[in-house]
């Protein structure tokens, strides 16, 4: 299963792995749905993914936007994430982050 | 005063040109007030006439033109309407500074300065005209976008040229296996990315949201080495999923006025193909904008191509602006170049002795019978046809602009006289020669004064009589057999014969009792002293009565016909010859005489049998059952018959509606023809028009067919005797 959940009262892992792409990412919308209520604090690994289109920019955008009045955490970005944001202006958007991933790598 | 220079002499033209420009723009703009082309054409009229008045030190319309430039211009910024008080103003603007401008050339300082105090006065209407209204918002874009501005970009890049690419993916792209990262991937193989914007705020909530379908833009700075044509092939396999615009950067706009600049564009050339070629659009956006352009879009429909690319943010206003002055510039090279007509006249001259020479030299070939020189003579001849041809279109103008001047004279007359008139012209390209048009100017004045004055009644008196409260009046002109047409058509009051035949009978043109058609009694309105209407007016009736109207017309080979029914309107028709240099003629004989009778007037010629000839008296003649009148040359300019054996030959011609026969004896066929006004002492007879020099050195008499069909119809009338011949 590319998309791993583990949950607790207080906090959803989501750990996605492979393609993060148009053919996957209905299945880790409704993987996912069930799982985001208010106030648990959601965290993204993102160290196994290896290959992202602008449906999972789209994917990744819109799960940001939900986090807006929540806690969503992206961590661990692989290559193909940085690169996919860098190429879409969107480095900024996960700014702080990719910060952290790129210090979780060195 | 000062004897007026050359230069002064074409500043005066020129303004006078540019004037019109401007009294035909406002005019225009009273019915399209929005129309920026028309104000652009006030400003230009203005400023142009500003600079070189400046390099005459004119100081007068200097003046009084800058202060009318800044308000036009207030108008073409949106600061100021355009309405019907201010369009008065500057038509009043308009006769103010041509009055000005002749005072200054004429050096009438007395004259002079009474101008420049009106110039004050009218100046002050101005500041008391509408106080500035708020610029009017511009006009939505019909694409829905996110505003992008250009400007703030160049701002941060403002090193080098780039350009902004939009991309609006449509929501099925993804699906088709579209992937906007690819492009981006593939533009940064193609030159620089400086920056990305990824616009989601069409994302819909993540539960919700169908994430294999597309809902992200993107706004790309691209900087490369390439055309805006590279650059849209990037993107050609994206075309049905994606809207994309490319927008040059004010650098790359530049670039393009720049290069704009520098083109030379053939007469023809469209905007589009000019854009196209500097690479300001690209071949797609121009197929897409025409299509929308000629399609079903109404808000796109019925604009211009530039309108509809800056709409649609194809391309930046000033590059379209400096497109648009490039095409008017090169098509202004292209049509036009000033000759004095002097000169033409010479050329037509120098054309009219070469058609005689080069008839001279077909009489020698054919006297000698040089049949090797049949060949050379001929394709001579033929050269010289076309020389004579082009050489007369020369000087062919449209009457068009003659007629659009009348557009004023109808505006100030309706609103004086509180008449509610509207003008409709047609067939303003029909051309003809200049002298032609100069001449009837006067005339057609006159007749438009007439109709506007007399014929055309109050609102009030048009209600009452059933008719609409807008008048109408018409001015036509075509062409017909050699013979330019003008009409002027009122829906007036018309003309009420009684009225004419009582004044006639009071002149002693007409006895009492004398029995006169409809058509006949109209004609006399034409006669010296027959001004119909009692109290003259300051517009028409200034001692210049139909008859001049008449004599003027007639003066040009022309003629003039009135119909007009009471209550219902007025016609007047003037036909009028094309030229009065050179025309193509058909030459008879008749006893050792020749005549030219103009070619496109012949209608056919029949053989007579003398044997069917016995009485004298007879004036009409039915041929093949048509009844027409005719008349003997040799009779008619009472030439002694020295054969009366010999054969004849019936020349049908026709002017207009009426024919009539001419007999001859003799038939020598085409001949181009120059014609040259008989001398003052001749120009009284009747039936001639002029002469010409025919190659043999011998003078033919030119036919004046027109006279000739008046006399000979009131001729026959009287004797009532028809011959018949069969054929």
């Amino acid at each position: 299963m590319p998309i791993d959940i583990t949950t607790n009262d207080l906090s959803v892992r989501v750990s996605l792995s492979e393609e993060l792409t148009i053919y996957s990412v209905i299945e880790f919308r409704d993987a996912l749905i069930s799982h985001l209520k208010p106030s648990v604090d959601i965290s993204v690994n993102l160290s196994q993914v290896t290959e992202v289109d602008t449906a999972g920019l789209q994917w990744l955008l819109a799960l940001k936007a939900w986090s807006m009045a929540q806690s969503v955490e992206f961590c661990h970005h692989s290559k193909a994430i940085v690169d996919a944001l860098e190429l879409s202006g969107l480095s900024g958007t996960f700014d702080d982050t990719i910060v952290l991933a790129s210090e979780a790598r060195s | 005063m000062s004897a007026t220079t050359e230069v002064q002499k074409l500043f005066m033209t020129e303004t006078e040109e540019l004037l019109l420009d401007m009294e035909d723009a406002l005019l225009s703009l009273e019915s399209d007030t929005e129309n920026i082309e028309l104000i652009n054409q006030l400003f230009r009229a203005m400023h142009t006439i500003k600079g070189a008045a400046g390099i005459f030190n004119y100081n007068a319309i200097v003046d009084f033109t800058h202060p009318i430039e800044t308000t036009i211009d207030r108008v073409r910024k949106n600061e100021l309407k355009i309405n019907s008080t201010l369009i008065a103003l500057l038509l009043k603007c308009k006769d103010h500074t041509w009055a000005l401008v002749n005072a200054s050339v004429a050096e009438d300082e007395l004259d002079l300065t009474s101008l420049m105090i009106q110039s004050q006065n009218i100046l002050a209407e101005f500041n008391l005209s509408e106080p500035i209204s708020p610029a009017l918002p511009s006009c939505p874009q019909p694409f829905e976008t996110q505003p992008i501005s250009p400007e703030r970009i160049d701002e941060r890049y403002t090193d080098s040229g780039h350009w902004l690419i939009s991309l609006d993916f449509k929501v099925d792209a993804l699906r088709n296996g579209l992937d906007p990262l690819n492009f981006i991937r593939y533009l940064q193989q193609l030159g620089q990315v400086l920056e990305v914007i990824c616009l989601s705020n069409r994302l819909p909530a993540f539960e919700v949201c169908d994430f294999e379908s597309c809902f992200l833009s993107y706004r790309i700075v691209f900087s490369g080495d390439c055309s805006k044509e590279q650059i849209e092939a990037v993107f050609e396999f994206a075309q049905d999923d994606c809207d994309i615009l490319i927008l040059p950067s004010q650098k790359i706009s530049e670039s393009f006025q720049n290069l704009i600049d520098e083109l030379n564009p053939s007469e023809n050339q469209r905007l589009g193909e000019i854009l196209l070629t500097i690479g300001a659009i690209t071949e797609r956006e121009l197929t897409k904008s025409l299509n929308l352009q000629s399609g079903h879009i109404p808000e796109c429909a019925s604009k211009k191509l530039g309108e509809v690319l800056i709409a649609n943010q194809l391309v930046d206003q000033p590059v379209v602006e400096q497109a648009l002055k490039k095409q008017t510039q090169a098509r202004e090279q292209a049509q036009t170049i000033r000759v004095d007509s002097n000169r033409l006249g010479q050329l037509i001259n120098l054309v009219g002795e070469l058609v005689t020479a080069s008839a001279a030299m077909r009489v020698m070939v054919d006297k000698y019978h040089l049949l090797d020189a049949n060949d050379q003579v001929s394709s001579v001849e033929h050269l010289v046809q076309e020389i004579r041809e082009n050489a007369l279109q020369l000087r062919m103008v449209q009457i068009g602009e003659t007629f659009s001047r009348f557009r004023r004279v109808v505006r100030d007359v309706s609103n004086e006289l509180g008449k509610q008139i509207e003008l409709t012209i047609q067939g303003g390209e029909s051309e003809l020669d200049k002298i032609v048009v100069e001449k009837i100017n006067d005339p057609l004045t006159h007749l438009v004064r007439n109709a506007l004055d007399h014929g055309i009644e109050l609102p009030e008196q048009r209600i009452s009589k059933g008719k609409s409260p807008t008048g109408h009046l018409m001015l036509n002109a075509y062409h017909d057999s050699g013979h330019i047409v003008i009409e002027v058509t009122d829906d007036g009051a018309g003309l009420d014969p009684e009225r004419i035949r009582r004044k006639a009978e009071s002149l002693g043109v007409i006895e009492a009792n004398q029995v006169l058609s409809h058509a006949e009694i109209l004609r006399l309105a034409f006669e010296p002293g027959l001004s119909t209407k009692e109290k003259a007016s300051n517009l028409s009736g200034r001692g210049v009565g139909m008859d001049v109207v008449k004599r003027n017309i007639e003066a040009l080979r022309g003629s003039v016909e009135l119909d007009s029914e009471l209550g219902k309107g007025t016609k007047v028709t003037i036909t009028l010859p094309l030229t009065l240099a050179i025309i193509d003629g058909f030459m008879v004989g008749a006893a050792n005489e020749n005549y030219v009778i103009p070619l496109n007037m012949v209608e056919e010629c029949v053989e007579l049998n003398q044997g069917e000839w016995h009485e004298q008296q007879k004036n009409y003649i039915s041929l093949r059952g048509e009844l027409m009148p005719f008349i003997r040359l040799t009779s008619f300019f009472n030439i002694s018959q020295t054969n009366q054996h010999k054969r004849e030959s019936l020349v049908v011609v026709r002017f207009g509606r009426s024919k009539a026969g001419i007999v001859v004896d003799k038939l020598f066929g085409e001949q181009q023809t120059v014609i040259k006004p008989l001398g003052k002492m001749f120009q009284h007879l009747k039936g001639l028009s002029g002469a010409t020099i025919l190659g043999t050195g011998d003078i033919a008499l030119i036919l004046d067919i027109q006279g000739l069909i008046t006399e000979v119809s009131i001729g026959a009338k009287k004797h009532h005797h028809v011959a018949m011949i069969d054929d």
